[in-house]
């Protein structure tokens, strides 16, 4: 898959919507810095579409900026929090990873397991960005 | 999706009778594909109950976590198996998720190269109480959230004192 495309990552042949749970995966690309938008359900049956997405983005932005936004993501089971500090030990030392995420469904459950204090996560994409 | 016919939403029965409302789906299979449709019913026995928001998500992911743990461990690969599932709500607003199966409870360890074993924590987490109680038989989890306006049934320790 060519750097020269983005847009092609965007719609790239993943397995988006997978029976019974949606998952849909968008790519953004502002100055070199990747942004996944997620949205729908991250659980057991999608998360593996979810990590494949960001270990492709991990691999195209180099040593640049990876931000996963969550705000549309109405459930994140431990399954999309194993794939998010997964993620953050790939990336460490070469890439900052960066986590939008407000509210009850996605928030919360990082507080609950504590990987409030080992991730980034902001309230808003332009927070997030505005660090970079 | 060409499986449709084996998704499809699962027999259900909403009681309502004596206070209590339950929502009953018995016989179902413990397939870690088959688990999202449950999770919407429930979503919906939440909003025909009325139950909080917060709850309500707090609800959703304990019991995803509990019935995760039942799909990927109770029964050996390739033996698939099924489960119980009852959830009761009561007038006093008091939430009891139950979930039976057959099989055997493995729950799984903190592994920190895989970054997975948070399941458990998850639904310890998010319920006001959980309890698993293992046997030869198979394993029953009960899971129960207070939701009501006196909450009389919190314990005495968790009210507050002064300093």
């Amino acid at each position: 898959m060519g750097v020269a495309d983005p847009e092609k990552v965007a719609t790239g042949d993943l397995p988006e919507i997978t029976p019974g749970s949606q998952l849909r995966l968008d790519v953004d690309f502002t100055e070199g810095v990747a942004v996944l938008h997620a949205a729908g359900e991250i659980d057991v049956v999608t998360a593996p579409a979810f990590e494949r997405k960001l270990t492709e983005l991990a691999a195209l932005c180099g040593t640049s900026t990876l931000v996963a936004d969550l705000l549309d993501v109405q459930f994140l089971s431990s399954a999309g929090l194993a794939v998010l500090m997964r993620t953050a030990d790939e990336l460490e030392g070469r890439s900052r990873f960066l986590i939008v995420a407000d509210g009850p469904a996605t928030a919360r459950p990082m507080v609950l397991v504590g990987l409030a204090e080992a991730l980034e996560i902001f309230p808003t994409v332009e927070a997030a960005l505005s660090t970079v | 999706m060409s499986h449709q016919g084996r998704q499809a939403p699962p027999p259900a029965s909403v009681h309502t009778g004596g206070g209590d409302r339950c929502l009953c789906l018995d016989g179902l299979p413990a397939d870690l594909t088959a688990l999202a449709p449950i999770r919407h019913r429930l979503a919906q026995f939440a909003r025909e109950i009325g139950l909080p928001a917060d709850t309500t998500g707090d609800m959703l992911l304990a019991t995803y976590e509990a019935l995760a743990n039942v799909a990927e461990h109770a029964y050996p690969p390739g033996e698939p198996g099924t489960y119980d599932l009852h959830a009761v709500d009561r007038p006093e607003g008091v939430l009891t998720v139950s979930i039976v199966d057959r099989g055997t409870w493995k729950p799984e360890a903190d592994n920190s190269r895989t970054r997975r074993g948070r399941g458990i924590r998850l639904m310890h987490a998010c319920s006001d109480s959980a309890r698993v109680e293992t046997g030869d038989e198979g394993t029953r989890i009960h899971l129960q959230w207070n939701y009501g306006t006196d909450r009389t049934s919190l314990p005495e320790s968790e009210q507050q004192v002064e300093p």
